[in-house]
């Protein structure tokens, strides 16, 4: 219960701040642009927007990253002190270590969707004090896009920093997945001369290869759907708040939501087999002793 | 009731921590284990419990075979040096949620085990707020709320004061009247001299019995 009133004063804290902050000059453009929007614009911002790729572009998207690298902070070793405890007062009563793994996977997956959840409720409230938000139903099914797959990124990337931390320390888990991260991030600018999108007939070649880039997943407005509405809505926030370019990349949404959850299901049978074969950390490798 | 080990060994990192270990260990009886720090008696109570694999040998708990018959060792009781308990939790809020496993102690057994090692059950402190005398204190009370028939105790006198050391060997004699068998390691002489019935020294892995008598 502590984790999630934390969780919630956090969520709630960035969900203000990025809605007075980064996101307001993305919705102030599209009222100029459009007159008015929608909810979906709303999630679709929260999305990582409609970027482009130039290195303000992607500088601007480190900060909209924000909330995730701090629910890493905040999270990416509770699993791993968790098991530094589990691994003598917990397996001395209860030899199932599996079973005690999933509680902790449900409980660390339930925290990634409270957290998004959370800050995407309390900036949209504010944003609807702000200015006047059109609902449907295609914003409803966008939030739902939105929050499993930004979910399932938090998710895999919180655990894979723990089942890191188990195996070498907090230090050198931090690192791989911070850097992972940034270097997904940077390396989107490849794609700006060296991958083109645009004016080449490579560009579905180029834009397969983009898919490789997890993060490239998280920004919606990236993607496309079979459902027209959706794929609607996705084109005209692109049309509006992408500045000047625009990419014909096409990343169909329940392929997104099926790759990370493939990704989380990897980690969790991973997670599985360190649990189940680490016998002990000798000392918490933080502060070299009791907890 | 008796906990024997066979000729255990274990190797880590080409490093032999545990070398044929033989041991009969019965009930109502306190076993001191002394030896130079990084001698493997912390090692052997994790091979005894149960939470690591042994690489030859056989350990067994009133004849049944440890990772064959049963996984664990039944009714264990635990403490092992540098372990701790969640940090975000009070004391009494850690041991009901280890208790939540067995389902054999209730609050009032928690609330006693607690008081018995002179902290307060109520204290609305977290773990992580505790000095390290206390973290000791709520660490050995997680270990006898259970009521347990084996009691391995790695270092117990740890960051206590006079009277709280005084304390936790009255509760070990104590428990060994009511029939644990418990198993105490320590580099405290004394300990060792005044509660046990026998001795042990670890040497690089090894046993050697009755280096210091009782």
């Amino acid at each position: 219960m502590k984790n999630f009133i934390k969780c919630f004063f956090l969520a709630a804290l960035l969900g203000s701040v990025e809605i007075f902050s980064f996101l307001n000059h993305e919705l102030c453009l599209l009222k100029e642009q459009k007159g008015e929007f929608f909810l979906s614009d709303v999630v679709l911002s929260f999305a990582l927007g409609a970027p482009q790729i130039t290195t303000d572009s992607l500088i601007r998207m480190l900060l909209y990253m924000m909330p995730v690298f701090l629910f890493q902070i905040l999270f990416g070793t509770i699993i791993y002190q968790r098991f530094c405890t589990a691994s003598v007062y917990y397996f001395s009563r209860e030899a199932n270590r599996i079973h005690w793994f999933l509680k902790q996977i449900l409980f660390l997956l339930s925290l990634s969707f409270f957290y998004l959840f959370t800050i995407l409720l309390v900036g949209t409230s504010i944003c609807s004090r702000l200015y006047l938000i059109h609902t449907n139903i295609t914003s409803f099914i966008l939030i739902f896009y939105f929050l499993s797959i930004h979910s399932l990124w938090l998710f895999l990337t919180t655990l894979a920093i723990n089942l890191i931390s188990i195996k070498a320390g907090s230090n050198i888990a931090f690192s791989i997945i911070g850097g992972v991260q940034l270097l997904c991030i940077s390396s989107l600018i490849l794609w700006k001369d060296i991958f083109p999108l645009e004016n080449t007939s490579h560009f579905e070649i180029h834009g397969l290869l983009l898919q490789i880039n997890p993060i490239s997943h998280l920004i919606l407005s990236w993607h496309s759907s079979s459902l027209s509405n959706i794929q609607a809505a996705i084109q005209d926030f692109r049309l509006n708040a992408s500045y000047s370019q625009l990419f014909q990349i096409d990343f169909d949404l329940n392929f997104s939501v099926l790759i990370f959850a493939i990704l989380s299901i990897f980690l969790i049978i991973a997670g599985c087999r360190i649990v189940f074969f680490q016998e002990f950390i000798i000392t918490n490798k933080e502060t070299g002793g009791m907890i | 009731m008796k906990l024997t080990a066979e000729n255990i060994c274990k190797t880590i990192k080409d490093r032999q921590i545990l070398s044929h270990i033989n041991l009969t260990l019965e009930s109502s009886t306190i076993y001191g284990f002394t030896g130079k720090n990084g001698s493997g008696k912390t090692m052997l109570f994790r091979a005894l419990s149960g939470l690591m694999n042994i690489d030859s040998g056989t350990i067994s708990w009133n004849n049944q075979i440890l990772h064959k018959d049963i996984s664990i060792l039944p009714k264990l009781g635990l403490t092992l040096e540098n372990a701790g308990l969640y940090p975000e939790y009070t004391g009494f809020q850690n041991l009901k949620m280890l208790a939540q496993i067995k389902k054999t102690a209730t609050d009032r057994d928690i609330k006693s085990a607690i008081q018995r090692v002179g902290l307060d059950p109520d204290d609305k402190r977290t773990y992580q707020k505790y000095s390290l005398g206390m973290k000791q204190r709520i660490i050995i009370a997680q270990a006898i709320m259970e009521k347990p028939d084996i009691i391995m105790l790695d270092e117990p006198g740890n960051g206590l004061d006079e009277s709280g050391i005084e304390l936790i060997r009255q509760l070990i004699l104590e428990e060994q009247k009511r029939g644990a068998l418990i198993l105490l390691a320590s580099h405290n002489k004394d300990d060792i001299q005044l509660l046990s019935n026998h001795t042990f020294f670890m040497d690089q892995g090894s046993l050697i019995k009755g280096a210091i008598q009782p």
